[in-house]
């Protein structure tokens, strides 16, 4: 049990936006803690703070955090972004007194690398040691990387069953710290002939595009984005005789990776890969707008992927989805052509 | 350069009236053109502002013919790129987004704009990089040996280059910059650097003695430069000076692309001459601060300023903020340079130090471009407008473009800039 709850203190949570964030160390501190999904229908009350031309997801979880009442704003960031990094500037102008954090995150996994993000990770058990009166000991970080990955297991066991929506959900609630899973609803699964499908982007509303490309017949069989299979493909449970910041440093930095990291070539072919084992006829990029390392990796992904024979449709979001109607036609027309060329 | 020459054009206008019609991939790299880019560049015909803009305009020629011509192994960098690592390493140094601008001048960003945006880049990404990707994408730039990022101010360098690194199938050196403070950061940045340097001198062919002493004296001639700037800046804070920050922000590419070289250190020492020659306006102006960048296109903002007894005293990019560095250890030198730009890292730094020049320039009121599709910047505009008003300093938050001239509301900004320097003049 950790200190805080020994005191019998409320468990202080801690959110957190990017999936490199080390949720072990915040687990290992005895605090609780989510990832933001942020409230879509208000990000236009982050325009006071946060321009228009950030991504939608870093607006939506401002509005989300102006929402929430106030000693609930701790709050760890990742610089993953110029996105990100902007908002924690924001959040930290507007909850001073809250635990705001913001830790870097090298691009490459060179041991130089490895050694930064190492000492990133300690340095954010110090800081949470101090803030909170608590203390973090290594076996406490490797305790949480095995309750990690048995939340991992339950994933990748569940994954192969569930509709694209429910991966997300799914993915969601076992990032978090107090996973709540319902069980998979019966009309939900897929089912009937359908055309499967790579979804590769960066984070997802579970009732927006997701929802309608389902119901116009595709099968998500891949769906490498933020909140959905990207965070459970490669393990970081540690050893006891690990030393557990580094083990778990090199851990992220050599897992699967988003569009934002060095090491492009390798993501693309381990794409590739997988398109191929799960026999999707296609791959849908489905991105937030705004987001700068989605939008300068598309073209260069197209190319390999037409190189490779693989078909592409790309789809914006600007993660309320209120007029998802519109790219139904044109996901409909992508899959037809997709099916056409299975039968061909 | 603005000013008139043969037949009332601008050098710029004369150079498209002569070659935009021909404009290739081989034009570009065609001894005649640059022949003539070098007579008409040096003709007399063509006044310069100051008489340092035509040292400069000389240095860019020379180092963009030889960069056409494969004269020396080029290397593209972006803004945060000490371009003393580059001239000392035996390579030229090419800032693209420098290249983006001159483009914007002469008007023709919107074609390469419409390429990069055909080639799949969203319009929602930075204008600085769709146009150079546009240009890069017709062959119109000269190719690079080499590209080197650095992970600030923002993303797109070091996205875009990912790309044109595949495109032109040459490396790309990702530098990073980590958050973490002190001794470790730079020791990691040098480190880094050091890697770098080694690659540009072995693609220059320059030996291990060789390369050093390039860069002792590429940082000898960079302190040169920033002794005559610093003291040019000086002036700037504690007089009127006639110097205005719209004609500065366009040294950019200088401080840029020159430190390092002769003609930049020979750049700021003539300047500083000739403004202290021609003495103070003394008209008592308004004076204002610009953040970020301006349009490089035409458009009627500066007059607007002028008009309204307004100046631009200092500007953010422009601004000399290092310190003199030590020749014998070239690699921390210029770690620290590059670390210690107020860009890199949370916008706190970036605040604290533009309130500094606020403070030390006396400003009355500043302006922020918000650039379309600048996270950096425009990401933390509003906390800095709050933060300057507390200090009792208002702010203007522009909306617009550097690059891409159809996206300025020029009527809508002129209003709301109107009514901001007459607040100003109330305040008195
Ligand atoms: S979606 Fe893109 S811009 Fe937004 S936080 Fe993620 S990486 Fe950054
Ligand atoms: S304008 Fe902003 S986004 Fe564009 S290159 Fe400059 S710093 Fe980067």
């Amino acid at each position: 049990m950790s200190e805080l709850r020994e005191r019998g203190e409320a468990t202080p949570e801690v959110t957190w936006f990017c999936g490199y964030t080390p949720v072990e160390i915040l687990e290992a501190a005895g605090l609780d803690h989510r990832r933001a999904t942020g409230v879509a229908e208000d990000a236009e009350d982050a325009d006071a703070y946060l321009h228009p031309s950030l991504c939608p997801y870093v607006r939506s979880c401002l509005a989300e955090g102006l929402r929430l009442p106030p000693g609930h704003h701790h709050a760890v960031f990742v610089n993953a972004c110029d996105a990100l990094r902007r908002l924690y500037d924001a959040w930290s102008y507007l909850f001073p007194e809250s635990f705001v954090y913001l830790m870097d995150l090298p691009r490459g996994s060179s041991p130089r690398e490895v050694e930064i993000l190492t000492d990133e990770m300690k340095r954010l058990a110090e800081k949470l040691e101090e803030r909170f009166a608590t203390q973090v000991t290594q076996e406490a970080v490797i305790e949480a990387s095995r309750r990690r990955e048995e939340r991992r297991q339950i994933y990748l066991r569940h994954a192969p069953k569930l509709s694209g929506v429910e991966k997300v959900k799914t993915s969601l609630a076992l990032q978090s710290s107090q996973p709540e899973i319902d069980p998979p609803k019966d009309e939900e699964r897929t089912s009937g002939a359908r055309v499967p499908v790579a979804l590769v982007g960066n984070i997802l509303n579970p009732n927006g595009i997701l929802r309608a490309l389902e119901q116009a017949g595709a099968q998500v069989v891949i769906l490498d984005v933020c909140n959905g299979d990207r965070p459970f493909l490669a393990s970081a449970a540690l050893e006891a005789d690990d030393d557990p910041y580094r083990a778990l440093a090199t851990a992220y930095l050599r897992r699967h990776h988003c569009a934002r990291m060095q090491g492009w070539q390798g993501r693309t072919k381990d794409l590739i890969e997988r398109l191929r084992k799960a026999r999707a006829a296609g791959l849908i990029y489905v991105t937030l707008k705004f987001c700068d390392p989605y939008i300068y990796e598309f073209p260069l992904l197209e190319k390999v992927l037409e190189e490779e024979g693989v078909k592409t449709l790309r789809l914006e979001s600007d993660y309320l989805d209120a007029h998802v109607g519109q790219v139904v036609t044109r996901v409909e027309a992508f899959l037809e052509m997709l099916s056409r060329g299975s039968r061909g | 350069m603005r000013d008139e020459g043969e037949n009332g054009k601008t050098l710029l206008e004369a150079l498209k009236s002569r070659f935009l019609h021909r404009l290739s991939p081989q034009l570009m790299r065609s001894r005649m053109l640059w022949e003539t880019v070098e007579i008409l560049s040096r003709s007399p015909l063509y006044k310069t502002r100051w008489k340092a803009d035509r040292i400069s305009l000389n240095a860019f020629v020379r180092m963009t013919r030889d960069a056409y011509l494969g004269r020396r192994p080029v290397v593209w960098c972006n803004l945060l790129v000490p371009s003393e690592l580059v001239h000392g390493s035996g390579c030229l140094p090419f800032y693209p987004e420098m290249a983006s601008a001159v483009i914007a001048s002469a008007g023709l960003a919107s074609r390469f704009l419409d390429r990069a945006g055909e080639a799949g880049f969203s319009p929602d990404a930075c204008s600085y990089h769709r146009c150079l990707l546009g240009a890069a994408l017709e062959d119109l730039l000269p190719r690079p040996h080499a590209f080197i990022s650095v992970n600030y101010p923002c993303d797109s360098a070091v996205l875009s280059f990912r790309y044109l690194s595949h495109l032109y199938r040459v490396p790309h050196f990702a530098l990073e910059v980590p958050l973490i403070r002190g001794e470790k950061r730079v020791e990691f940045v040098a480190a880094e650097m050091e890697r770098v340097a080694h690659s540009l001198a072995s693609l220059a062919g320059r030996e291990g003695r060789e390369l050093r002493k390039g860069l002792a004296e590429a940082i000898e001639l960079s302190n040169q430069a920033l002794k005559y700037h610093a003291e040019l800046e000086r002036l700037r804070r504690e007089t009127d000076c006639l110097l205005d920050g719209k004609d500065v922000m366009g040294y950019v590419s200088v401080l840029a692309a020159c430190m390092g070289t002769r003609e930049g250190a020979r750049f700021y020492q003539t300047l500083l001459e000739e403004v202290t020659e021609r003495g103070r306006p003394g008209e008592g102006a308004k004076r204002i601060m610009w953040m970020h960048l301006k349009p490089w296109y035409k458009h009627s903002i500066f007059d607007t300023i002028t008009a309204h007894g307004a100046r631009i005293v200092c500007e953010e990019y422009t601004h000399p903020y290092w310190k003199a560095m030590d020749p014998r250890h070239p690699f921390v030198s210029l770690a620290q340079k590059t670390a210690g730009h107020f860009l890199v890292g949370e916008a706190e730094r970036r605040i604290a130090h533009l309130q500094a020049m606020a403070v030390a320039y006396r400003v009355q009121g500043a302006i922020h471009f918000n650039h379309w599709g600048c996270r950096q910047s425009c990401g933390a505009a509003q906390t800095i407008r709050m933060r300057f008003q507390q200090r009792g300093i208002p702010v203007l938050v522009i909306e617009g473009d550097c690059v891409d001239e159809r996206e300025l509301q020029e009527g809508q900004i002129l209003t709301r800039l109107e009514a901001f320097l007459e607040s100003l003049r109330e305040r008195e």
